[in-house]
């Protein structure tokens, strides 16, 4: 080969090689609009996001605001069907069953989604640069959370499957479920992780250690374990980071959950802010203004309305106040700041404009806990700024699972009628002390307890899993009819859901619920 | 460490010795001997016909000395003493060689080839003669696509090659890119489309200019895909461009001008009075509110003022014939060193709609330069540009707003003002009128488009040659969506306070899209490859061919659009114009062009292969590559793809040979191999965090950014495989008498991308697997005739194929009008069987099914058959109905000529194939849609017709609940006359006065007619379901000119 010719074909050679990337990761694309987990968990900023994440999975379904529909499984409020939950009122009138679509599966695979979120975070989370101080505090803010997420399991179908991390393969995820003793155990592994390495602050949105203390006496109270839950609730009250609010309606408010003397009865909740993160924004924007102001989902059942006592303290049977043809008259102050009454004419409190455009409710009572008049007439545009948060865990609440677990564990004494009598003398609501003549026995009090609980929390989401808890949700809910007059069905077996088909087939080792 | 390897292995290339090149030296080589001739012959070459050949290489034997013959046939040669004989070689023609005696004039005519036995057929990294093909490959000349007009050069393949289906989705300018498949569909997870080669190098068919096609390879098994590896599952085709020949300068002029207009539209109703009086019992009988006022009707009915009452046919108004004119010119030539082929392309194409624009711009330069007899440089740049002006709404989205117009209103007020009619009434039921989607603003596509490279072809000693390619392909798309406010009043209502036409936002819809959205988009893909080429002969018998290459491929997309929707003046179509109040960054909207994510892939490949014959008769060839892909994880990158085949050349035997000496070819052919289909997405296998429009609002206050992982990925995901088996026969008689070539295959692909159902308790999205299969067989015939009488030649030629696929494995199948299911074709129709019309007879209790969806019919609705005889019509009674695919395509046609006049036709078909089709000219009243005149004849109590139902507004239920039945399925077979050409060759004396070296002229015609079942529309569409209403076919007359000097 001449010179000319090598010189030629070297030149070439030259530029092919200039082309051709002899280094090994020209075949390493990573997609430049979002992140590669090869690259993520490389600063605490990443693992901020992380744990952002981890509490995003909160604002979904019966995790976040539509938690209070939990109710319309219940003697509080009949729920009508909407695109978002659907079936819901089939799980209410004896249609229950695997292959209920809809709503059912949301029970099922909302709390799974925080879990993944939470073992993806814990699996990782040793990658980052940052100190094993700071790693410990935020593996107890995401075990808090996983432990809230399988509380919600195991109250709602028992024995479900545990993961303990990730799985690292398809077939990992298929076994078989877990008793629901292990599911508890499990449960109060991670909450005690969290109770000790959580900040002992003020809430603050993020899981403090009074959250998971919280959450671990309401865990405990479920398990029966009265004398486990009497002692973790004690410390909460001595523990003095939390206190009833001064204002029972504006609790449930954008403004006054903002307002320090109110929102210092929050211990745990899920978040929203408007307008990056409104309450829904698909498939439209919605959210409990919305739903429950506008829309009318949630109407109250008369049987509600009736357990709320005269300002007397007494109930409606017994009290001389209560006069039938005007019976909201002289009524505990929580069932006005509650419900949405009859005669009662909706205001925006700020401008005084009327807001009369709910949807006629079939049983005459509308929700007005959680409405925040502030933003009415609601519109489309409104919605958009529906942000008050889904309260999971108040002040309140530690109160009266601590006098429920005391007088289960030793009867009636001053230290249970103290706790619930305060929660009674909230400023604005001022109902008489307990009657100790009248409730002088454990199993009287017991009723009275978990009377003042359904008024206490009506439309939060807790009556279903108390009734459940007591027991008594196959005795009482069969006493009621939709207002299309369908009795209500709740059967022993009914007490766990069923785990849906495509559950079943997906997973072959999962064992379905008896019954079903 | 592959990279090094392959470096040092150049490097050994370049090092070889000198000796390889033995007495090699610069005068020899520059013809220096001339000095010392002695001696000069002269004489002409011509064909068999007697006609002069020109460019005739004369090469003095034993010597390096190569002359060209004159454009005369002519040549002079000055003889280097001891001179023995001349060579003369002609492509197309048998090499002659001439002992040189004592004469001085040499006339020398030279036979004619068979076609098949001098084709040379471009292949994967090479090309090979067609008679040593053992793989399936179709290959078309730029001639053939020439003969036939047509913007878009993928259009032209139309009927040309078997096994290849090509469906246009519509004539419309710069949308016509046509759906390409080859051999059937054989996924349902990845694309379907075939990797299209330009010059070895990937880009886009749709972009050349037809005039700069030599050749079209279709590579079809896998025996001739399986050295495009992981790309090859769908075929591969193989453009190559024209390059210059040596010879005298030649200027070529080509200039084209059609006319298009509709190939077939629905016949509406155009009579106002009838129209409403019909619209009246329609909305009776589907309880639909507004009615038309008698009154109303009556002022119509006796209208004197055709502007204020017309009887308007928005059909005829709006579509009109379109001119598409097509200018090319180029400049080829060269010498024995270099040649050249500099081709500049032109194409104006109107709509047969107003408001678009279109026009391509195509430069094509290929240069080629033999430094010496050792190394070849070359370089090709093709540069495309595209500017696509439109209306907001394009496609059905327009032609459907002129069938909506009903005839009650024409497109302005009878005023003059110019002012545009939204409707007559407010409480009609329509679409926008046309003039409204022309009045509201415009969309336009700037594409430009750069396809270079440049090779050099190393010839490392005898029989070795080492090819080396650098390419780019660069596209840059601007996109430009503009829209403002504009009114629209209605002809028969007036504003009671000023007396004028009531307008007012209630009246007429306004912009869909308000503002100006921009979109810059750029693809980048450069290309590197080199390839080892070694051939040689082993013992007189043994043909060896070996190469052995590498390649590297690399893309990178990147996009941004935005959008300002408040401009201070309608004048202002900059975005830089507008305010920023609502302005908003990668903005999605339905009919925008869909929002792509940025990507990047690359590939890395291997490849070789070898070919071996034995005494010509026994072929083989094995290929192989091994394709590493950044779109499948890093343990599972890498993939092989084999292939092997092999073919007997029967005619070869010495038995045929003495004694069956018509027979030119006979082989038998037979391939089998495995591809891969790496069109499976970007990161389909990556597990990534989603971050965008994710966050958690701790304490209220700032949302702060979170990452959440939303679906499971499956690492080991990777490309589809397909297997194809293949047997094949070619057949050709003496001289094209008759030829024929046969193929039969099976495609299976596996591993099939699908999604997999998991367990809900694992919290992530269902992931993407490789879990289905399906396959497609099919077989293909052409048939070829060609024969001379005197001076009239002719040829005929035909073809047909078929490709049934069959889905043999598939996880989440899928039920609705169309069925996924194992055992059947993908997306089979699924139907409910129409069985009639409701009479009132049948509409009494017991007599009839109950209709599950339609379960209180009233007479004149659709009736379904109880397929299952349960009493019930319900989901049970739907069946798989045929459809879905056709049952074959073909092609037929004939060419002749005689002393300068030529014809030829090429007949082109689809056989089964039927669409479900609704709405818009099939549903009366379908936002406004006036009935074709069928509907005259629908049902009524008196009229108990048995296929038109009662006539009803769009949206009934009597009707529109079995929208997924046969009554909407429409036969769309066809046949036509998919082309026809005369042209006239001046003869010689005629044209060499004006100094030209050829000179014709042709009219030809595109789809001149059709054979058909479908009604009102074209049967050629690309989608099988869906809306009637489509941008229609053209029918196309044109005439040209072919001018070269």
């Amino acid at each position: 080969m001449t010179t000319k010719n090598k010189f030629l074909a070297a030149l070439f050679l030259f530029l092919l090689a200039t082309g051709i990337s002899c280094s090994k990761n020209i075949l390493d694309k990573n997609p430049p609009d979002s992140v590669s987990t090869d690259i993520f968990w490389g600063s605490e900023a990443d693992v901020q996001s992380g744990l952002a994440g981890v509490y995003s999975r909160l604002q979904q379904n019966f995790l976040g605001y539509e938690r209070v529909y939990l109710d319309g499984l219940t003697d509080n409020a009949f729920l009508w069907d909407n695109t978002n939950q659907t079936n819901f009122s089939l799980m209410t009138t004896g249609s229950l069953s695997a292959s209920l679509s809809g709503a059912l599966g949301n029970f099922y695979s909302t709390p799974y989604r925080a879990i993944a979120s939470c073992n993806y975070f814990l699996d990782n989370v040793d990658k980052a640069p940052i100190s094993d101080a700071q790693k410990s505090a935020y593996k107890a803010e995401v075990r808090f959370i996983r432990a809230l997420a399988y509380f919600d399991l195991v109250q709602a179908y028992g024995g479900v499957v545990i993961y303990r991390n990730f799985p690292s393969t398809l077939e990992a995820a298929k076994v078989p479920k877990s008793t629901k003793e292990q599911v508890y155990a499990f449960i109060e592994e991670d909450l005690d992780f969290a109770i000790a390495n959580l900040p002992d602050v003020k809430y603050n949105g993020h899981a403090v250690k009074g959250s998971a203390q919280g959450l671990k006496g309401r865990v405990l109270l479920t398990e029966q374990k009265w004398a486990d839950a009497a002692t973790i609730l004690q410390q909460i009250i001595s523990g003095g980071k939390f206190a009833l609010s001064n204002n029972y309606a504006a609790l449930f408010k954008t403004a006054g959950q903002a307002t320090a003397a109110v929102n210092t009865e929050i211990m745990f909740s899920t978040q929203y802010l408007a307008t990056t993160n409104p309450q829904r924004t698909s498939p439209g924007a919605a959210g409990m203004d919305i739903e429950l102001g506008w829309y009318s989902l949630m109407q109250p059942y008369q049987d509600l309305v009736n357990d709320y006592e005269m300002t007397d303290g007494k109930p409606i049977t017994e009290s001389p106040l209560y006069n039938p043809a005007n019976p909201y008259a002289n009524r505990d102050p929580r069932l006005d700041l509650s419900i949405k009454l009859p005669n009662e004419v909706w205001r925006n409190p700020n401008t005084n404009v009327v807001w009369a455009g709910s949807y006629t409710s079939f049983t005459g009572y509308l929700v007005e806990k959680y409405v925040d008049l502030t933003r009415a007439p609601f519109t489309t545009a409104t919605a958009t700024q529906t942000d008050q948060d889904y309260i999971h865990l108040r002040y309140a609440d530690v109160l009266l699972m601590y006098a429920e677990a005391k007088n289960e564990l030793s009867g009636p004494d001053a230290s249970v009628y103290n706790a619930i009598n305060q929660v009674r003398a909230r400023p604005g609501i001022n109902m008489p002390s307990v009657d100790q003549t009248k409730y002088n026995t454990q199993a009287k009090l017991r009723d009275y307890i978990r009377h003042e609980r359904r008024v206490e929390f009506a439309f939060e989401g807790q009556r279903y899993n108390d009734l459940k808890r007591w027991n008594i949700a196959h005795i009482k809910l069969p006493t009621l009819s939709t207002p299309a007059g369908k009795p209500l069905v709740f059967n022993t077996n009914n007490y766990l859901l069923p785990f849906q088909q495509s559950e079943l087939d997906n997973n072959p080792y999962l064992v379905q619920n008896p019954g079903y | 460490m592959k990279c090094a390897l392959i470096a040092s292995g150049l490097a050994l290339l370049l090092n070889l010795p000198a000796t390889a090149s033995p007495g090699f030296t610069p005068e020899k080589k520059f013809g220096f001997t001339r000095w010392f001739q002695n001696r000069i012959v002269t004489g002409k070459v011509t064909n068999e016909n007697s006609e002069p050949l020109a460019n005739v290489s004369i090469q003095v034997k034993g010597t390096k000395n190569i002359y060209l013959s004159g454009a005369d046939g002519s040549f002079r040669i000055d003889l280097p003493p001891g001179a023995k004989a001349l060579v003369f070689s002609y492509t197309g023609t048998e090499t002659a060689e001439v002992a040189i005696n004592e004469q001085s004039v040499y006339n020398v005519s030279l036979t004619n080839l068979p076609n098949t036995m001098t084709d040379v057929v471009v292949v994967g990294y090479g090309t090979q003669r067609k008679i040593n093909l053992t793989g399936a490959v179709s290959a078309v000349t730029g001639k053939t696509l020439t003969e036939r007009p047509a913007p878009n050069v993928a259009n032209l393949l139309e009927g040309r090659v078997s096994g290849l289906q090509i469906t246009q989705p519509s004539s419309e300018p710069g949308r016509d890119n046509p759906n390409l498949l080859i051999r059937g569909r054989a996924t349902f997870g990845g694309s379907t489309a075939p990797l299209v080669l330009i010059d070895g190098v990937t880009g886009s068919i749709n972009n050349l200019s037809p005039d700069d096609i030599e050749s079209i390879s279709v590579l079809k098994d896998a025996a001739s895909a399986a050295i495009y590896g992981s790309r090859a599952a769908n075929g591969v085709i193989l453009v190559t461009t024209k390059k210059g020949r040596k010879g005298q300068t030649t200027v070529s002029y080509r200039v084209n001008v059609g006319v298009y207009t509709p190939t077939a539209m629905p016949d509406f109703i155009t009579n106002s009075a009838e129209y409403m009086t019909l619209y009246n019992a329609a909305a009776a009988r589907s309880g639909v509110a507004f009615r038309y006022d008698s009154a109303e009707i009556a002022k119509y009915k006796n209208a004197t003022d055709q502007n204020a009452y017309p009887n308007f046919d928005y059909v005829d108004y709006y579509f009109k014939s379109a001119v598409v004119s097509n200018h090319n010119i180029s400049l080829s030539g060269g010498n024995d060193r270099n040649t050249f082929n500099l081709s500049l392309s032109y194409l104006n194409q109107d709509a047969m709609l107003p408001g678009y624009s279109f026009k391509k711009y195509n430069g094509l330069f290929n240069y080629t330069s033999h430094i010496n007899d050792r190394i070849t440089i070359g370089t090709s740049m093709n540069l495309t540009y595209k500017d696509r002006q439109e209306p907001p709404f394009t496609s059905e989205n327009f032609a459907l707003a002129v069938y909506a117009a009903g005839p009650l209103y024409g497109p302005f007020l009878p005023d003059g003002s110019g002012r545009i009619v939204s409707r007559a009434y407010q409480a009609e039921g329509r679409n926008r009128n046309p003039q409204e989607m022309l009045a509201m603003g415009w969309q336009n596509t700037k594409e430009y488009n750069l396809n270079g490279q440049a090779y050099i072809d190393i010839k490392v000693f005898k029989g070795l040659t080492w090819t080396s390619k650098v390419a780019i392909n660069y596209v840059d798309e601007y996109y430009k969506m503009y829209q403002h406010p504009y009114s629209a009043y209605l002809l028969q209502q007036k504003d009671p306070a000023t007396g004028d036409y009531q307008t007012g936002s209630s009246a007429f819809f306004g912009p869909d899209y308000l503002g100006v959205t921009d979109q810059y988009s750029k693809t980048i893909t450069p290309t590197i490859y080199s390839v080892v080429n070694y051939e040689t002969k082993i013992a007189k018998d043994h043909d060896i061919k070996a190469l052995a290459g590498f390649e590297q491929v690399y893309s990178k997309f990147q996009t941004l659009r935005a959008r300002r929707l408040n401009g201070v003046s309608t004048a202002l179509t900059e975005l830089a114009g507008y305010t920023n109040t609502g302005e908003a960054i990668n903005a999605t909207y339905p009919r925008l062009p869909g929002l792509s994510a940025p990507y990047e892939w690359a590939l890395q490949s291997f490849f070789g292969r070898v070919n071996y014959g034995y005494k010509g008769r026994y072929l083989l060839e094995a290929n192989l590559r091994y394709d590493g892909t950044s779109r499948v994880s890093p343990d599972y990158r890498w993939g092989v793809f084999p292939s092997v085949s092999g073919a007997w050349l029967v005619s070869q035997e010495d038995f045929f040979n003495k004694n069956v000496s018509f027979l030119n070819n006979l082989k038998l052919r037979a391939s089998y191999g495995t591809l891969g289909n790496q069109e499976i997405g970007n990161y389909a296998y990556q597990n990534v965090v989603t971050v965008s429009g994710i966050s958690y609002p701790f304490g209220n206050t700032t949302p702060a950014q979170a990452a959440v992982l939303n679906s499971y990925k499956d690492q080991s995901l990777q490309w589809e495989t397909t297997r194809i088996l293949d047997f094949g026969v070619d057949l050709d008689l003496r001289k094209g008498l008759f030829g024929l070539t046969f193929d039969w295959f099976k495609k299976t692909t596996s591993d099939i991308l699908a999604s997999q159902p998991v367990p809900a308790s694992l919290g992530l999205g269902s992931p993407t697997f490789n879990n289905g299969k399906m396959e497609s067989r099919g077989i293909e015939l052409e048939l070829r005739h060609q024969n001379q009488i005197g001076a009239f030649h002719y040829g005929v030629n035909a073809q047909i194929s078929t490709a049934n696929n069959k889905v043999l494995d598939i996880k989440v199948p899928g039920i609705g009008t169309s069925i996924n299911q194992v055992g059947l074709p993908y997306g089979s129709h699924y139907l409910y069987i129409w069985d009639g019309i409701f009479q009132v007879e049948d509409t009494a209790a017991g007599k009839v099914p109950k209709h599950v969806l339609n379960p209180n019919p009233k007479p004149g609705d659709l009736k379904m058959k109880d397929v299952n005889g349960d009493g019930v019509v319900d989901a049970n009674d739907r069946v798989v109905v045929k459809g879905a695919y056709p049952d074959y395509i073909y092609s037929f046609g004939f060419n002749a000529d005689y002393k300068g006049f030529g014809i030829s036709a090429f007949f082109q078909g689809v056989q089964g194939l039927k669409n479900r089709v609704n709405n818009w000219g099939v549903d009366p009243f379908m936002q406004g849609t006036a009935p074709t005149t069928k509907w005259r004849d629908a049902w009524t109590p008196q009229n108990r017709s048995n296929t038109l139902p009662g006539i009803y507004v769009a949206g009934y239920t009597g009707v529109a609940a079995y929208g997924g039945s046969t009554y909407y399925l429409m036969d769309a077979s066809y046949l036509r006359l998919k082309n026809v050409v005369l042209s006239y060759t001046f003869p010689r004396a005629v044209f060499s006065k004006i100094k030209a070296k050829d000179l014709s002229i042709y009219v030809s015609g595109e789809n001149l007619f059709t054979i058909t079942k479908y009604e009102g529309s074209d049967p050629e569409r690309s989608s099988t379901t869906g809306n009637y209403v489509q941008y229609p076919q053209a029918r196309v007359l044109n005439v040209g000119l072919n001018v070269k000097f």
